[in-house]
């Protein structure tokens, strides 16, 4: 199995002494390359700081995170920056799209932060996946909370990600759009050949990936 | 209301940066608002106070008055005082002529000054008493004279009467005269001297006098107020003058300052109202959903303007009292520098205070009206927020709305692509950032093209034109108590003679000499001077500028044509160019009759007309008149030259001796005086609009931390990071730089024009001001640097996931 992302004894602690807050306790997990992944668990019970972890996002207090056999953690701020924008790919549950640019300019942003030349006909090629041929010259707030998820799931795939790391995606969509972003979601890694990772506590939704992982109190169950 | 202020209060400290960039503002504005009316307070305090100390404390003076006259005018309401001062007779000295005795009364001293010259003793109070110059003295033969000598003077009462020998007690010694040579030989004798002297019908007197408070009289119209009187008085209008420059700096109210300091202070408070404003407005616009609640909740429309009101107030009522201090020290400051300025130049004046609790007072209103003036806009639009509005606001960086529609936009993003679209997206913040900076920067570029061409060098020339020193005959034009100073009586008896002229010739270290014919004609019963000009002369003279009407020297030998010396007051003295003028012109040993047209008239010359050295020859004059004289020493020999000329001219009356060092040291000093009083109002203003541009910023930066979080997860490195809030500065600054050239250079050279025109202190040639461009924009560019590199120090504070987080 081609392991690309990796998790040794992984603990984040935040406080200390009677006050400590365990919020990942010793989080041993591997992803294959292709798989598609989904975190579940209850609120507050440490999947989104399992996610930020494997995203280089935020620094655990002990334990490693290897993608492709690289530590993460063992690089410099800015190394690792570079390394997140050619190497994984976001989705937030708030889009997080830069409001000040257009659809298209946000999809190419991490591109252009990493002097890359833009694959025009791959990001056309998502584009159409995703249905956001008329939008890319929209100013994001124009869009509907659906186009704007669909907007940043491409962002995400644009620069050929190892992984895309989604947090949450459909939180701030109804059910019937929820249910058509993970399903172009699952189409498009699957079509341009990404592992996708992606937190929720909706079980209909972790149903339709190839893992669910469980976690409770920082601790992995199943 | 108590719910209002806790509104307001929570308000204030919610947005620390906010509000400490306004009361930054309140504070430098006040501090500005006061300095500029301390120092127009001081100015114009000064000017009253001392007026009376430099030009004498009357208003104007008769001369010729007789006994009866005297009496009449003394018993008329119009005079509040009236002080009399006549020529008791001429003395025969030992080495000196023109030696004099003069009958004074209290008035006059105390009018005139005269009071503080006395040095030791007493003035002359009854019988055979004298006071007067040891000069004087020595001039009659008494070597060491003490208080309680008899001394023996020979005089005549006039040209009809012969000398006699009088006896007289001294009573009281003057103290020597710095420059005004031609007093030294005076002396002053008692009252009951002159009586016994000239029979009533004989006496003859020159009335000093300050007017009752119903007369209606300033500088303005001093010189119509007592040619009426002296009208009505029976006194001839040619021997009736005002003191002017007493008349307007004493009863004048300042005019000239004051509206100079309300202009300035007028600029400070625009550009006041406009940062504070624009500090407020994005605030505002980052609160809209929250303003939106406490709509929602029911406040009425007056509660939240009264929200903002005591936002704004509560600032104020701490800033303004901290801004004053300051402001009043700085004032006073520059008034001090003035004073000592004036005392360079030989006026030792009085101090005055510059404290004025009203003054300070009104000040604090206008802080707070500055502020109050800021808010209304605010106001307004807070109390037009429609709750659900507000509500649905969606807020962006610098708190506008979403950009709506669409965008063409580029088909690569970069870091300089996100930051164009940044500023792009928020046009009008951007623009109107950049303008207010800029126009405050326009001022500092305004004041830089006048400050930075004030060349000391070329103004010091206007008064020494040649080489090191410059000897000018001293003499008056009007002086009915001292006829010996007029032009004709100098010219009649030269010291610049070829005599002294050899004798300065001889001078160790001097290498070079040039002279300058006057001559001097009387019209209308007014004596005028005139100079006799060499073509290097007048050229010099054309290019100094002020000219009216156009001509040139070959024209005005050609016509042998006459030239007026003041440009600015040849209407005033009732001349016009074309004027046909049939003159006597003398040279001192004799007159030879002139006419000519009148060319036109130069702008500052030394003299009031001028005719050229052709013109002067073909009327016949063959002997030399010469009137000035320029010395140029060798190098190293300036000091020594100095000494030798002052010694020749100790002997000599009716001579002015000024040195280029000396000017130049004074116009330096009154150039830089300038150049730091309007360099720092505008620095100050710069300031305030800095802080309005911070405010934007750092407003900006903090309602985009999210976006930034974002940005670095999806691979924007800290660096880049760095590189947008540097580039977005640069911007800002580039296009402050922009505004600031393309409208501060042609202002500032219309100013230069302008200022040339009116011979504006060292105004001559326009170069750029390099020097100035250069330290504003490095000080722009370094604050903006410092300003982006704390700003992304900050935003690095907060970690990324936390930054990813925030929400407002």
């Amino acid at each position: 199995m081609d392991i690309i992302l990796k998790t040794e004894e992984l603990c984040k602690y935040y406080g200390s002494g009677e006050n400590q807050v365990k919020a990942l306790e010793r989080v041993n997990v591997e992803i294959a390359r292709g798989e598609f992944t989904a975190i579940v668990g209850k609120s507050g019970s440490g999947k989104s700081t399992m996610l930020h972890m494997m995203g280089g996002l935020d620094y655990p207090s002990s334990g490693k995170v290897y993608i492709r056999d690289q530590d993460i953690f063992a690089m410099k701020e800015d190394a690792l920056a570079v390394f997140r924008r050619r190497k994984i790919g976001f989705v937030f549950q708030a889009f997080n799209l830069v409001s000040t640019v257009n659809v298209w300019e946000n999809i190419v942003l991490p591109m252009g932060l990493d002097n890359q030349k833009v694959d025009e006909d791959f990001v056309m090629e998502i584009v159409k996946t995703l249905g956001l041929e008329s939008k890319l010259n929209a100013f994001p707030n124009t869009l509907s909370g659906g186009q704007q998820q669909r907007a940043a799931i491409a962002r995400a795939l644009g620069s050929h990600p190892d992984i895309i790391l989604a947090e949450e995606p459909t939180g701030n969509l109804d059910s019937k759009t929820g249910d058509e972003v993970i399903g172009l979601m699952k189409m498009s890694v699957h079509k341009f050949g990404q592992t996708l990772v992606m937190i929720t506590h909706d079980e209909d939704i972790a149903q339709m990936a190839d893992r669910i992982i469980t976690i409770e109190d920082g601790r992995v169950v199943s | 209301m108590q719910t209002i202020t806790k509104l307001a209060l929570s308000g204030n400290r919610e947005n620390k940066t906010k509000s400490i960039l306004i009361m930054l503002s309140i504070m430098l504005t006040t501090m500005l608002l006061t300095a500029i009316a301390v120092f127009g307070y001081g100015a114009v305090r000064n000017g009253q106070v001392n007026a009376g100390r430099f030009y004498g404390a009357y208003y104007g003076s008769f001369g010729g008055v007789s006994e009866e006259v005297l009496s009449a005018i003394s018993l008329r309401s119009e005079f509040a005082d009236i002080g009399v001062n006549s020529i008791v007779g001429t003395v025969q000295g030992e080495e000196q002529d023109n030696l004099a005795l003069y009958c004074m009364d209290e008035k006059a001293r105390a009018m005139t000054n005269q009071a503080e010259n006395l040095a030791e003793g007493y003035f002359p109070e009854t019988g055979n008493e004298i006071a007067g110059y040891r000069t004087f003295f020595q001039a009659i033969g008494l070597a060491e004279p003490k208080v309680g000598d008899t001394v023996s003077v020979r005089y005549r009462k006039n040209q009809q009467n012969p000398y006699e020998e009088a006896q007289f007690v001294i009573c009281g010694f003057l103290e020597e005269p710095g420059k005004a040579a031609q007093k030294m030989g005076v002396a002053f004798v008692s009252r009951d001297c002159y009586e016994s002297v000239f029979a009533p019908e004989e006496r003859s007197y020159t009335m000093y006098f300050t007017l009752n408070e119903s007369i209606a009289i300033d500088g303005g119209n001093g010189e119509q107020v007592i040619a009426d009187l002296a009208k009505s008085c029976g006194i001839d209008g040619r021997y009736a003058s005002d003191n002017y420059m007493y008349l307007s700096l004493a009863l004048s109210p300042g005019t000239d300052n004051i509206l100079g300091c309300v202009g300035a202070g007028l600029i400070v408070i625009l550009f006041s109202v406009l940062a504070i404003y624009n500090i407020f407005q994005v605030g505002i616009a980052r609160k809209v959903q929250e303003y939106g609640k406490i709509k929602a909740l029911g406040t009425t429309k007056r509660q939240m303007k009264s929200l903002i009101f005591r936002e704004g107030m509560m600032l104020a009522v701490i800033a303004v009292p901290l801004g004053l201090l300051p402001g009043y020290i700085a004032g006073k400051l520059f008034v001090e520098s003035g004073v000592e300025h004036q005392r360079e130049l030989g006026m030792e004046s009085l101090p005055v205070s510059v404290f004025s609790l009203p003054l300070l007072l009104i000040i604090v209103l206008i802080g707070f009206l500055t502020v109050w003036a800021a808010l209304m806009r605010p106001m307004r639009i807070v109390a037009a927020i429609s709750p659900v509005e507000a509500m649905r606001y969606q807020e962006l960086p610098g708190g506008r709305r979403s950009p709506k529609g669409v965008r063409k936009g580029r088909k690569t993003m970069d870091v300089k692509g996100l930051t164009l679209a940044n500023l792009s997206a928020h046009r009008g913040r951007t623009v109107s950032t950049i303008f207010t900076m800029g126009f405050s920067c326009v001022l500092f570029m305004v004041l830089a093209n006048v400050g930075g061409n004030m060349e000391p060098e070329y103004e010091a020339r206007r008064y020494v034109a040649y080489g090191d020193f410059r000897i000018d005959l001293d003499y008056a034009t009007n002086d009915t108590a001292y006829p010996e100073n007029n032009l004709d009586a100098v010219l009649a008896d030269n010291p610049l003679n070829e005599e002294l002229l050899d004798e300065i010739r001889q001078i160790e270290g001097v290498r070079e000499i040039r002279t300058q014919d006057s001559l001097c004609f009387i019209r209308d019963g007014q004596l005028w001077s005139m100079a006799v000009m060499s073509e290097e002369d007048f050229e010099r003279e054309l290019e100094l500028g002020s000219t009216l009407g156009d001509f040139t020297y070959e024209q005005a030998v050609e016509e042998g044509a006459v030239l007026y010396g003041w440009s600015f007051f040849m209407e005033e003295n009732g001349f016009a160019i074309g004027q046909q003028l049939d003159l006597e012109l003398f040279n001192g040993s004799r007159s030879v009759p002139y006419s000519g047209r009148l060319l036109g008239s130069f702008g500052g010359a030394d003299r009031s007309f001028v005719i050229t050295d052709q013109t002067y020859r073909s009327l016949g004059f063959a002997e030399p008149s010469c009137g000035s004289v320029w010395i140029t020493c060798e190098r190293g020999t300036v000091n020594q030259v100095e000494e030798a000329l002052r010694q020749i001219m100790a002997e000599k009356k009716h001579l002015s001796l000024e040195s280029y060092a000396k000017e130049l040291a004074s116009c330096e000093k009154g150039v830089s005086l300038t150049r730091n009083i309007s360099y720092t109002l505008s620095i100050f203003i710069a300031v305030i609009s800095f802080l309005n541009m911070a405010n934007t910023l750092i407003t900006s930066s903090i309602t985009r931390k999210q976006e930034f979080g974002v940005l670095q997860a999806v691979g924007m490195t800290n660096a880049q990071l760095n590189q947008s809030l540097q580039a977005e500065g640069m911007i800002f600054t580039a296009g402050t730089v922009l505004v600031t050239l393309l409208v501060g250079i042609p202002a500032g050279y219309g100013l230069f024009c302008y200022g040339k025109s009116i011979s504006m202190m060292g105004l001559h040639n326009y170069h750029f001001p390099v020097t100035e461009t250069l330290l504003m924009v490095i000080a722009l560019a370094a604050l903006q640097g410092i300003l982006s590199f704390t700003l992304s120090r900050n935003v690095k504070k907060e970690s990324l996931i936390d930054r990813i987080r925030y929400h407002g």
